[in-house]
């Protein structure tokens, strides 16, 4: 006990604080192997190839707009390059969202918010990093289905309305799940900007009427809705 | 540091160490004074507010308080508690007549909900003969739309018992509960009753000079009923407290508590009935050996289990089981209060049930090392912390398919240096870097399993204080800070990003006249957020903002106090232009200020007048075809006016607290293509506030 209060160990203490400090940061190096130990893992790369920005018919933007949802976060560019930005002088007119009245009530009733009075190309690029963290370990596939009821109008030179039917499929790592994760219509009207470059300029939303406004899979929302619940 | 706290002035630290805390958590104009607060905190690893709180609440001085809890033995938080139930320990005091009651009731009421609690406690004591009593009778009232729920919590316990020596008493205990709730929008309204019935056995030892030790025991029947079963049969407690000290060198102290019951249970709408048992342990300990020595230890550990029967909707039973130990131990080597090394470790497991039954339960294991120390030579002051930490979580039922295990890997290093360099000013240098990694595994099949991710973080930030007299100082960081999301997998990695920061503050104190104090706080702010795969999204967000408080005494009994505060945020991403170069554009704008006036005026002690008026003032803006538009405004007025009391009734009693009307009035404007859409004006006005009558015998 003397010893142990002694002016011996007082004088050590120096000596012991810096092998503490010593074996510590030894440790740290240990428990991490040869990398350090505040040094994070490199991520994979994103996966999916590149994908070919053509956006030079309206059929053409729908399908880059589909390989790019299927390259989730390497397929962002190709997914909002198909909405004219009004900020970009070569784009001319911006790409507005319009929902369907019975999401807009919906929401704001279990919201008890207000949803956005107007959505623009700035809110869909916020809305693409959301909706790619619905099933962030899954990849994804979008498709756009012609709508045999409401078939396509003839396009004039510089402007097109489609009528689709989409779907967005999730599909889990080990191949095993499928999981629609958006479905709706959508009446979409394509702008020629330029040359080669047919660009969404009003979607408006649509609810499909075999899935409701409520589904009873929770899951099974319109990208409208998907939208509005992204601004939570 | 003892007198340092001035009228109007902020508590001082002493040194450089304590330059920069919190100090205007204490800036007080009553003349309080919380003598060494910081560096007992410090030393006593609490909050420094927690500290303050403390003194307030038991109207005791840190000194006091300090020397209590090393008395007790207890933690410095502990000390109120302790000290209230040792008054109604029966075996504590002699055997002097004695009776105490005191009654507490107090009423509070918000906009929707309002409590009333009323509370007794008597205790009696004639020679060998005490007989205690606690009541406590609460209800309170929720409202929802038209209706309003109603809740009442009865609870009574009684105990009448024969004192045999100073050491050991017999007796008997009758513990009552009551619980109702009547809610309009359900069916049923829901009810429990509780029953017990015990004898009581309590008894300490002392039997040897440094030990202590109580035992105390109880058993009896059980009684409890509610909507979802009926339980009867017979429980016990036991619990146990053994502390030993030898000198200075060694403290020791175990906590035990053994409880359960043995019942016949069933569900009320079933005739079957069958046994259940619950039954749990509770272990507490510590052991802390040359505590001032200059090598010491100390130590912890716990461990906790319970198991609970009872009958699900078919009558069968399901066991609910939860377990959780833990162990730390502290190694602290120590030269002074400002030279020392402190090294830990601890382990903890706990397994926790779920609602597929006690064969699936969330589990997690936790072990970590922390290291923190301090060194101060020739006015330099450093301070370190590094902490290394790891988790294994295993959540096997979140799905009826499967679920997930979690591995969480957690690391940081902090250091800090301060010097006072010369008499008037303080510099202080801080740096620190932090990792924390999660890794996920599927247990069986789960579709949404969470991202494998790094966090990583790394920051400086460089201060300084200036105090040129007591009537001014002023101070000024610097922090600059980046953080890291990695996203390990490629599904998700697109989305990775990094975000810079930068932040200033200037802050400065100036007493005008004694009595009347400015303070204003200026910030300036950059956020750089960065999307490594995604540069479309990058953004950048500015922040400005301007806190101004003016503080007066204008005479002991009117002080007056306002601040204004103003904020504008302009943010906006990066826009690719002709020349391959992304250039920031301005896109949206929030704009918020505030000003709030507090205006106090006791015309006695016994009674103080407050009134808060206060206006809210947002406006938000975007750009709309590159032109910059209104997207919502509102404006919101608050006014609060009532009185707090604290009125003596007689020599036992008193009443205390607040009460105030409280009125908001709030619009707003929203802007849809540019056209104004106004919301009609919302206006709302309520009571709030609490009052408590307490009187002693």
């Amino acid at each position: 006990m003397e010893a142990l209060t002694g002016r011996a160990i007082a004088r050590g203490l120096p000596r012991l604080a810096l092998l503490a400090l010593a074996w510590c940061t030894l440790t740290g190096h240990v428990l991490s192997g040869c990398r350090g130990l505040f040094t994070p893992e490199a991520s994979e790369p994103p996966r999916g190839r590149a994908v070919v920005l053509d956006y030079r018919s309206p059929e053409a933007t729908l399908r880059t707009m589909a390989l790019g949802m299927q390259a989730k976060g390497q397929g962002a560019s190709a997914w909002l390059g198909a909405f004219a930005d009004s900020s970009r002088p070569e784009d001319g007119p911006g790409y507005h969202q319009f929902f369907d009245s019975a999401d807009l009530q919906y929401f704001q009733g279990t919201c008890g918010c207000e949803a956005p009075t107007d959505w623009r190309t700035s809110q869909e690029q916020e809305f693409y990093l959301e909706f790619l963290s619905v099933r962030p370990s899954d990849d994804y596939a979008a498709i756009f289905d012609s709508v045999e009821t409401d078939p396509d109008p003839t396009p004039s030179d510089t402007e097109a309305l489609l009528h689709r039917q989409y779907r967005v499929l999730a599909t889990s790592l080990d191949g095993n799940g499928t999981q629609i994760i958006a479905v709706g219509f959508a009446d979409l009207t394509f702008t020629k900007v330029a040359a080669d470059r047919w660009l969404i300029t009003r979607w408006q939303d649509r609810v499909d009427p075999a899935v409701g406004v409520n589904p009873s899979d929770p899951e099974q929302l319109t990208l409208g809705r998907r939208r509005l619940e992204s601004t939570r | 540091m003892m007198f340092a706290a001035l009228p109007g002035r902020a508590q001082e630290g002493s040194g450089s160490r304590y330059a920069f805390a919190d100090t205007t958590l204490l800036r007080d104009t009553l003349d309080l004074r919380f003598t060494r607060l910081f560096p007992l905190a410090d030393s006593l690893e609490v909050p420094a507010d927690t500290l303050r709180a403390l003194s307030v609440r038991y109207l005791w001085s840190l000194e006091r308080l300090v020397q209590l809890a090393d008395s007790l033995g207890v933690p410095v938080d502990s000390v109120g508690p302790v000290l209230i139930r040792e008054r109604f320990n029966p075996l504590a005091g002699g055997s002097v007549r004695r009776t105490d009651f005191s009654y507490n009731s107090s009423y509070s009421v918000g906009q929707t909900q309002s409590a009333w609690r009323n509370t007794t406690d008597y205790g009696f004591r004639a020679g060998p003969v005490f007989m205690q009593n606690s009541t406590s009778v609460q209800m309170d009232r929720y409202r929802a739309g038209t209706g309003t729920s109603l809740r009442q919590t009865r609870s009574s316990a009684t105990e009448l018992g024969w004192r045999f020596s100073s050491d050991f008493s017999l007796g008997g205990r009758v513990n009552l509960e009551r619980f109702d709730s009547r809610d309009p929008s359900s069916l049923a309204n829901v009810g429990e009753t509780k029953n017990e019935y015990q004898l009581s056995m309590r008894s300490r030892q002392k039997p040897m000079p440094g030990l202590s030790s109580s035992v105390n025991f109880f058993a009896g029947m059980l009684d409890l009923q509610n909507a979802g079963l009926e339980k009867r049969g017979l429980s016990g407690n036991l619990n146990s407290r053994i502390r030993y000290t030898a000198g200075s060198w060694l403290t020791q102290e175990v906590n035990g508590t053994v409880d359960g019951n043995l019942s016949r249970t069933r569900v009320p709408r079933l005739i079957t009935t069958e046994n259940t048992r619950d039954f749990s342990q509770n272990v507490r300990g510590s052991l802390s050996l040359f505590q001032s020595a200059p090598v010491g230890l100390k130590s912890n550990f716990s461990y906790r289990h319970v198991q609970v029967e009872t009958p699900a909707d078919t009558g069968a039973i399901r066991r609910v089981l939860n377990d959780q130990s833990s162990i730390d131990g502290a190694l602290r080597l120590r030269k002074d209060n400002d030279r020392y090394v402190d090294l830990s470790q601890r382990l903890s497991v706990s397994k926790q049930a779920t609602v597929f039954g006690g064969t699936s339960r969330n589990t997690r294991r936790d072990d970590g090392f922390n290291a923190s120390g301090r060194y101060q030579l020739r006015g330099w002051v450093f301070d370190s912390k590094f902490s290394n930490g790891f988790g294994n979580s295993s959540f096997p039922t979140r799905s009826d398919s499967g679920g997930y295990s979690e591995f969480l890997h957690t690391r940081s290093l902090d250091g800090t240096l301060s010097k006072q360099i010369t008499a008037l000013i303080t510099a202080q240098l801080s740096a620190s870097i932090g990792l924390t990694s999660y890794r996920y595994a599927v247990i069986g099949k789960y579709p949404t399993l969470p991202v494998s991710r790094d966090q990583w973080r790394q920051s400086w930030r460089a201060r300084a204080s200036y105090a040129p007299s007591v009537r001014f100082n002023t101070s000024l960081f610097l922090d600059v800070s980046k953080n890291r999301l990695i996203n390990i997998p490629g599904a998700s990695s697109g989305t990775n990003s990094d975000t810079r920061s930068y932040r200033s503050e200037w802050s400065w104190t100036y007493r005008l006249l004694p009595g009347l104090t400015a303070v204003q706080v200026n910030t300036v702010s950059a956020d750089y957020l960065e999307y490594r795969f995604f540069p479309d999204n990058n953004r950048l967000t500015l922040d400005f903002g301007s806190v101004t408080t003016l503080n007066a005494v204008v005479t002991p009994r009117l002080s007056v106090s306002m601040t204004h505060n103003t904020r504008q945020t302009p943010g906006g991403n990066y826009a690719l232009y002709p020349d391959d170069l992304y250039y920031f554009e301005r896109a949206d704008e929030s704009q918020n200020s505030s000003l709030r006036a507090t205006i106090a005026y006791s015309p006695s002690p016994a009674i103080s007048l407050t009134c808060r008026p206060s206006y809210y003032a947002a406006d938000r803006s975007g750009t709309v075809n590159g032109v910059q538009a209104p997207q919502r405004a509102s404006r919101t007025l608050d006014f609060s006016g009532g009185a707090n009391i604290n009125w003596p009734i007689g020599r036992k009693g008193a009443l205390r607290g607040d009460i105030a009307r409280t009125y908001r009035a709030e619009r707003s404007t929203t802007y849809a293509s540019g056209v104004p859409q106004s919301s009609p004006r919302s206006e709302v006005d309520y009571w709030i506030g609490s009052l408590q009558l307490s009187w002693k015998l």
